[in-house]
């Protein structure tokens, strides 16, 4: 619930707010939204597995979201694309999490029904 | 334990609004397809056209200074006797001819602004140079003494011409927009400036039909001089 209205004051803040980021790290923004979903899902699979924790899920989140961003400004240094690794790297992941989401979800969805007959 | 976990939850709520914002932003800016210079580009260039203003305000300061200074001279000389006096009333006719004072008189003023292009979808276009040349004749053929589109005065060695595929027009160097409203002042006979640009058809040359055209005499017109010096690399005197 309070995730659902953090999101959404997020979402209007970055709306109406008149911030300017400078258009050369738009590259920077993309990559940091992707590894946060990826965190975010990462999460939803843990909560879902029953083994979520706070300090993995938030560490997870501004880890990877930081160290993508520094090896995108490496690869930018470099002559070197590495946003497209971090883009392959944790587009894959956020499919496989979602693979692992829809199990769990499905194996909770039988066993509630398997309780019912029991009961 | 109860505690932790519910500042923990204001944590979580902290990291949604981030990525929220994020996303939004990033949304907005996707949104935004004008933009093409980045912001320090920007940046840089607003910087670079205050710095070119006051440069320009402070050229303008210096040149009135020398003109006072040049005229104090100027007035010490023919003070003396007649015969400079009468040297000194030529060059200010001279001066006034050429256009480097500012000067005042009745006239007309004449507004060009562009109409909609949706309205002739087929057939628009925007005024170029031909159009404001074909202008200016006209107003000097009804007597115009002194002439200015958009404040740049047009004087005896002043050029018009298009530039960037017609994105805009150089008067004396300095750049106007055809997409934006365009004023000419003319001073003269007023009534006989009015005729002329009200005469029918005259109005109506190549893309000025595609112009809303405004015009209206007035009792006292100020046109600002020329600004540039002129240059005399080729001609001189013969004899």
């Amino acid at each position: 619930m309070i995730v659902m209205i953090g999101l959404l004051i997020g979402i209007l803040l970055g709306l109406f707010l008149d911030v300017k980021i400078p258009d050369a790290y738009t590259t920077y923004l993309t990559i940091a939204i992707l590894t946060c979903l990826d965190s975010v899902l990462g999460a939803l699979k843990a909560y879902l597995g029953r083994t979520f924790d706070n300090i993995v899920f938030i560490s997870g989140f501004f880890g990877n979201a930081i160290i993508a961003v520094a090896l995108t400004f490496l690869g930018d240094k470099l002559g070197l694309p590495m946003y497209l690794a971090a883009v392959v790297v944790f587009g894959g992941r956020i499919f496989n999490n979602f693979a692992v989401i829809r199990r769990l979800l499905i194996d909770k969805y039988y066993k509630g029904k398997r309780n019912d007959a029991l009961e | 334990m109860k505690k932790n976990n519910r500042n923990m939850q204001w944590v979580l709520a902290l990291v949604f609004v981030l990525l929220g914002f994020l996303m939004a932003y990033q949304y907005k800016q996707l949104q935004d397809p004008v933009k093409k210079l980045t912001v320090q580009e920007t940046e840089d260039l607003f910087h670079e056209i205050e710095m070119l203003k006051e440069e320009k305000t402070a050229l303008i300061e210096n040149n009135n200074e020398l003109t006072e200074e040049l005229k104090s001279y100027e007035i010490a000389a023919s003070s003396s006797n007649e015969a400079n006096q009468l040297l000194k009333t030529e060059l200010d006719h001279s001066r006034l001819l050429l256009g480097l004072v500012d000067v005042k008189g009745p006239g007309l003023t004449l507004s060009l602004k562009p109409t909609d292009p949706l309205l002739n979808p087929q057939t628009f276009s925007y005024l170029t140079d031909l159009e404001l040349v074909y202008i200016i004749n006209e107003l000097k053929f009804a007597g115009a003494e002194a002439i200015s589109i958009n404040e740049k005065r047009i004087a005896i060695q002043t050029g018009i011409k298009s530039s960037s595929n017609n994105s805009y027009i150089l008067i004396n160097d300095e750049k106007i927009s055809p997409r934006e409203e365009i004023i000419i002042k003319a001073i003269g006979d007023k009534n006989k400036l009015n005729s002329a640009v009200a005469f029918q058809g005259a109005m109506s040359y190549n893309a000025l039909e595609f112009y809303d055209i405004r015009f209206q005499p007035v009792d006292e017109l100020f046109i600002n001089r020329y600004e540039k010096p002129f240059s005399t690399s080729f001609i001189e005197e013969a004899r």
